[in-house]
């Protein structure tokens, strides 16, 4: 369930990032950004299909993902730059996974910590 | 999007957009309080649990309860028509009984109807914690609005046909429905009050049209009777082919004991993998003709219409099973479950009681959005408005303190005092209708944040008085690990406390005049990112 919520929240904070003019937090442009909002939704369904079926996995996957947008945009809203914080980090993450230590993280997403 | 956008004429939109409005409206006080006692209701058996502190639940094995209460209904109501028998589960801590009389020889006065008989499973005796409806009571007021059968059902049909029309007819009006996915903006009156009810109904739409569509279907039967009546002889013939009970039969009047219940529990729950028995029917217990239905537990499955096995009460021979169910019986019982949340666990429960609250926030916004598009700045609000914000008021702001009189009511009525349970619904209504009428008194915007702040006063002292009348308060159940119900409950209680406190504190603000916009969301930038 928690790992769930995590991916939509992400998912969700990728669509939202693609859709508002929120571009100097933008990790990557916004046709990447959209296409890994839509990657981690159906990761999140997936998920929840899997742990329980497709009946009430789909139940779950609805439940996760509109809380999860609720949250983000209730987050949104007030802080923004914290609301996107969890995915600026797992793209940062992803990031030094594909480099060798020690390198310059992603332009984009270390300037958004700024 | 864009391409639909443009085939919808604008004249259809404008339509729509007057249906949302009014029927919004109308339905709309009922609807608030319809979502919030029943978003309450997930926690049914758990808020009455809370209600009865004495009785700590002891997990007793089904097969013993139901022996038990057997045993107990023998020496009350031996000679019942029928004892129906509701086990204890993990939610529920009690065994709960209803008993149907013979009907009496023709001619005598009619018997009174018995009332719910809950027995302790700890003593198999009827238990001595105190009188009250529970979380039955939120539960019943949800669908039945307090009134007498069927016209509360059938308000609460009619408020739900008009929340399916308000979906449909929102979502058809909503120019922006993804561009305006995650936008909500604070402090920019009507513009913000539409943009909270946008992004509380978009991001939860499937709920919102799940819990309204299954909440109609679920009582189908009621609002449209024909079906039923035009192919089954009698309501009994249409109830047997929907459950799969076999027919009755009719008591013989010669006395035979009624066997082993615990054996038929156990030979119910082997014939289910893994599945529990919650519920039993005796009909004419003691006599020849005595039969036992096992029912299958609503939260094994999508289902909620559980599989039922009828057993003969003399010897415990097996007589009958529900048949499979068939795909119209099948589909009911899923909506059924889907709108109770049954096959839940604790964590997907959470998640619907928030999703309750994001509708019931979609209605109480849709309310004052309602009033905040026609208030004209130094204009004075003429009556039909004036009319509209004390009615939003007594239900956005009054009903939750009704609801936390109805639980400070259950610690402060002593727990031996006759009428008790009665008592505790009246102060529920008492205290609702109290603080709505003194909201008339004072101005709008006053009424609203003193209304709101005494909720949330209300919510607050829950936790406190439990404290003090209870020995289960949070001083000695938030850091010992045995009493989790009631640690979440008042942490709950709490946590709704603090929600009503923002809501009064936002409310008492004077409206700031439009201000250039400072938050990151609504900067317009160039874009360099990327």
């Amino acid at each position: 369930m928690l790992a769930e919520l995590c991916l939509s929240y992400c998912g969700m904070a990728a669509l939202a990032l693609a859709t508002y003019r929120l571009r100097d937090l933008r990790p990557v442009p916004v046709g990447p950004l959209r296409a890994a909002g839509m990657v981690l939704l159906a990761g999140a369904l997936a998920g929840a299909v899997l742990r329980l079926g497709a009946g009430q996995g789909v139940v779950a996957f609805l439940a996760t993902a509109g809380l999860a947008g609720i949250a983000l945009v209730l987050i949104l809203s007030a802080r923004p730059r914290v609301a996107v914080s969890p995915l600026l980090f797992a793209v940062r993450v992803a990031g030094a996974t594909r480099r060798p230590m020690g390198t310059a993280l992603h332009p984009d997403g270390a300037s958004a910590g700024g | 999007m864009t391409g639909v956008q443009d085939e919808v004429p604008q004249g259809l939109r404008k339509v729509m957009a007057w249906i949302h409005g009014w029927l919004g409206l109308l339905a709309g006080w009922m609807l608030f309080a319809m979502f919030l006692t029943g978003t309450a209701s997930y926690f049914r058996p758990e808020i009455t649990q809370w209600m009865q502190p004495e009785m700590r639940a002891a997990p007793v094995p089904p097969e013993r309860s139901a022996a038990d209460a057997v045993r107990y209904l023998q020496t009350l109501a031996g000679d019942a028509a029928q004892w129906a028998i509701y086990l204890p589960d993990t939610r529920t801590a009690v065994t709960r009984a209803y008993v149907q009389d013979a009907p009496p020889p023709p001619g005598s006065p009619p018997k009174k109807r018995r009332p719910e008989i809950v027995i302790d499973p700890a003593t198999g005796v009827q238990t001595t914690a105190r009188d009250t409806r529970g979380g039955e009571q939120f539960y019943r007021f949800h669908f039945q609005l307090q009134l007498p059968h069927p016209w509360g059902r059938w308000l609460a049909g009619l408020c739900g046909m008009f929340m399916l029309v308000a979906i449909i007819s929102g979502v058809i009006t909503h120019k922006r429905i993804f561009a305006d996915f995650f936008l909500l903006r604070w402090g920019k009156g009507q513009r913000s009050w539409l943009d909270a009810h946008n992004v509380s109904a978009v991001l939860a739409l499937p709920y919102h049209a799940m819990i309204t569509y299954t909440g109609l279907i679920t009582l189908a039967a009621l609002y449209m009777p024909w079906p039923a009546r035009t192919n089954f002889p009698t309501p009994d013939a249409y109830y047997r082919a929907m459950t799969g009970e076999p027919p009755e039969t009719p008591a013989t009047g010669r006395a035979v004991p009624l066997a082993s219940v615990s054996a038929m529990v156990r030979a119910a729950e082997r014939e289910w993998p893994g599945g529990r028995a919650s519920r039993l029917i005796v009909r004419h217990p003691g006599d020849a003709a005595a039969t036992v239905t096992v029912v299958r537990h609503a939260g094994d499955g999508m289902n909620a219409r559980g599989a039922t096995i009828t057993y003969a009460g003399t010897d415990g021979r097996r007589l009958a099973a529900s048949a499979p169910p068939g795909a119209g019986v099948a589909t009911a019982g899923v909506m059924l479950g889907l709108h109770l949340g049954s096959f839940a666990g604790p964590a997907m429960r959470w998640l619907f009681f928030l999703l309750g609250l994001t509708g019931t926030a979609m209605v109480g916004t849709g309310l004052l959005l309602w009033t905040a598009k026609r208030r004209r700045p130094g204009a004075a609000p003429f009556l039909g408005l004036r009319l509209v914000e004390r009615l939003n008021i007594a239900a956005v702001a009054a009903l939750p303190a009704g609801m936390a009189a109805f639980l400070l009511a259950n610690r402060l009525i002593p727990a031996g005092q006759a009428g008790r349970a009665d008592t505790e619904v009246a102060a529920m209504f008492w205290i609702w209708g109290g603080v709505a009428v003194a909201g008339w008194l004072r101005p709008a915007r006053r009424a609203w944040a003193e209304t709101l702040a005494l909720s949330a006063v209300l919510f607050a002292a829950i936790p406190v008085v439990n404290a003090i009348t209870t020995d289960r308060g949070l001083d000695r159940t938030l850091f010992g690990d045995g009493d989790a119900l009631f640690r979440a409950f008042d942490l709950a209680m709490l946590a709704i406390a603090l929600l009503l406190a923002f809501g009064a504190s936002r409310a008492g603000r004077r409206p700031v005049p439009a201000r250039a916009p400072r938050r990151r969301i609504e900067r317009k930038e160039p874009a360099h990112a990327g």
